[in-house]
């Protein structure tokens, strides 16, 4: 029964929020692909846990929340990746350079990936998931302090530079 | 100033919303988290998962202590390193700055100088120290203890069980059960000329209780012979077979007093040449 229950609810969380889903795992890590397996990968984990989860709302929440941890482990791998791999020749672009110029393709994007990894995160998931504090402070795991804290300096920081191109 | 930053805010979210638009998800989404679910998966799969999920929140959560602990120290002076080293551990986006800052200055690693050799030096610590550890383990097992000088080795005898041996001029030695070690109070009672050697006597003891007697003042620093009596007991006392060989293996074996009565002294003789056993000698003598 509770099988059964958590295959349905993937396929009712699926059909309503796996594209915001997929777009907020791709404002952090930067990737399609990266993004819907990371995506893909917090929906199997919710299917694990959904006999203490047991709620739609709750399930969203836990989503969210492993969609932002497993960014993360994804950004902190690929730093390692980057640090010990040659990087190839200019004219060589990469596999997910496509993916990456299409989201820089705005002028506040490609501000906003020159961000903190905890500003991007706190200011994607006020903009772009409309979370309030409370909930962003959920899902990154950080105080409420704190969310407004990198928040403030996260638009700080993008206004200057918005301010700068300009 | 709160209707331009009412002005970014909603600049932001508009860029933000039309910077997703152009991101689509491939359609086969549910498909293959199906897929995923249907696959088997092991436990460590599952134990990894759920520590690779909570790992960064407990480091995250961490922070605040540390950035605490780092404020109070930086007062202190001295643990600013310390603190600094701590805080580049656990954040992952200090450690990424003081990666950058290290490329661009060339400075050490964050093990500071130490950080080119420190590393192998500890895996070898650690290799040698789980290959002693082997070797003790290895050596209560069979309660027989090796010896680098000449690699002579000394089974516990009359199958009497684990350590029983007890040790003779060094440490490294174990004698059996029932083996008295003893020195020859005078030249009368050694046949051979070199009579600085200690002779050990194979007394069989009715008791499992091991004796070992010190040689007096004539042991030498050479290495001292190892008794080796074999493991079956017969009733006859054994005669004196000496060898030419290394190994001084014709031990005596001295019969348990099964009649009580009858208690014999078993001597063994073990010439030293270069360090090595030469000769071996084995005398049984009626004890009265």
């Amino acid at each position: 029964m509770v099988e059964w229950d958590a295959d349905r609810a993937v396929t009712a969380i699926y059909s309503e929020h796996y594209r915001s889903l997929v777009r907020l795992a791709a404002f952090l890590v930067r990737d399609n692909a990266t993004a819907e397996e990371v995506v893909q990968d917090s929906f199997v984990a919710m299917h694990g846990a959904w006999r203490r989860l047991r709620d739609t709302d709750k399930a969203l929440s836990y989503l969210r929340q492993s969609v932002v941890n497993r960014s993360r482990s994804v950004l902190r791998h690929r730093m390692v990746v980057d640090k010990n791999t040659p990087k190839p020749p200019p004219d060589m672009p990469s596999a997910e350079h496509g993916a990456i110029i299409q989201l820089e393709r705005s002028a506040v994007v490609s501000a906003l990936r020159a961000l903190p990894e905890r500003q991007r995160e706190a200011l994607v998931l006020r903009y772009y998931g409309d979370l309030s504090e409370a909930q962003i402070a959920s899902v990154m795991g950080i105080s409420r302090g704190a969310v407004k804290s990198h928040t403030a300096r996260a638009m700080a920081a993008l206004r200057i530079v918005l301010e700068r191109d300009s | 100033m709160m209707t331009q930053d009412r002005d970014y805010e909603d600049a932001l979210r508009r860029a933000l919303t039309a910077a997703a638009e152009s991101i689509e998800p491939a359609g086969d989404g549910l498909q293959r988290i199906r897929h995923r679910l249907n696959s088997p998966r092991s436990v460590f799969s599952e134990c990894a998962e759920w520590l690779e999920l909570h790992r960064t929140r407990f480091l995250v959560r961490l922070e605040p202590v540390t950035e605490a602990a780092r404020t109070t120290l930086r007062r202190t002076g001295p643990l600013v390193a310390l603190v600094s080293f701590m805080r580049r551990l656990l954040s992952s986006g200090a450690a990424q700055q003081a990666r950058a800052h290290r490329r661009a200055a060339g400075s050490p690693g964050r093990l500071g100088p130490a950080g080119p050799w420190i590393k192998p030096v500890l895996a070898v610590s650690v290799a040698v120290a789980i290959v002693v550890v082997g070797v003790v383990i290895l050596n209560h097992e069979t309660g027989t203890l090796i010896s680098p000088s000449n690699s002579v080795t000394t089974p516990s005898s009359q199958g009497s069980g684990l350590g029983g041996g007890t040790t003779a001029n060094s440490k490294r030695w174990k004698l059996p059960l029932g083996v008295k070690t003893q020195l020859p109070p005078g030249p009368k009672q050694n046949p051979r000329p070199n009579s600085g050697l200690p002779v050990v006597a194979c007394t069989p003891t009715p008791s499992a209780a091991a004796t070992t007697t010190a040689p007096a003042g004539g042991a030498t620093a050479t290495p001292t012979p190892t008794p080796t009596p074999s493991g079956s007991p017969t009733s006859t006392p054994a005669t004196p077979q000496p060898t030419e060989t290394g190994q001084p293996t014709p031990t005596p074996t001295s019969s348990p007093a099964t009649g009580g009565t009858a208690a014999e002294t078993a001597t063994v003789m073990v010439t030293y040449h270069a360090g090595t056993p030469a000769i071996v000698q084995c005398g049984a003598t009626p004890k009265t």
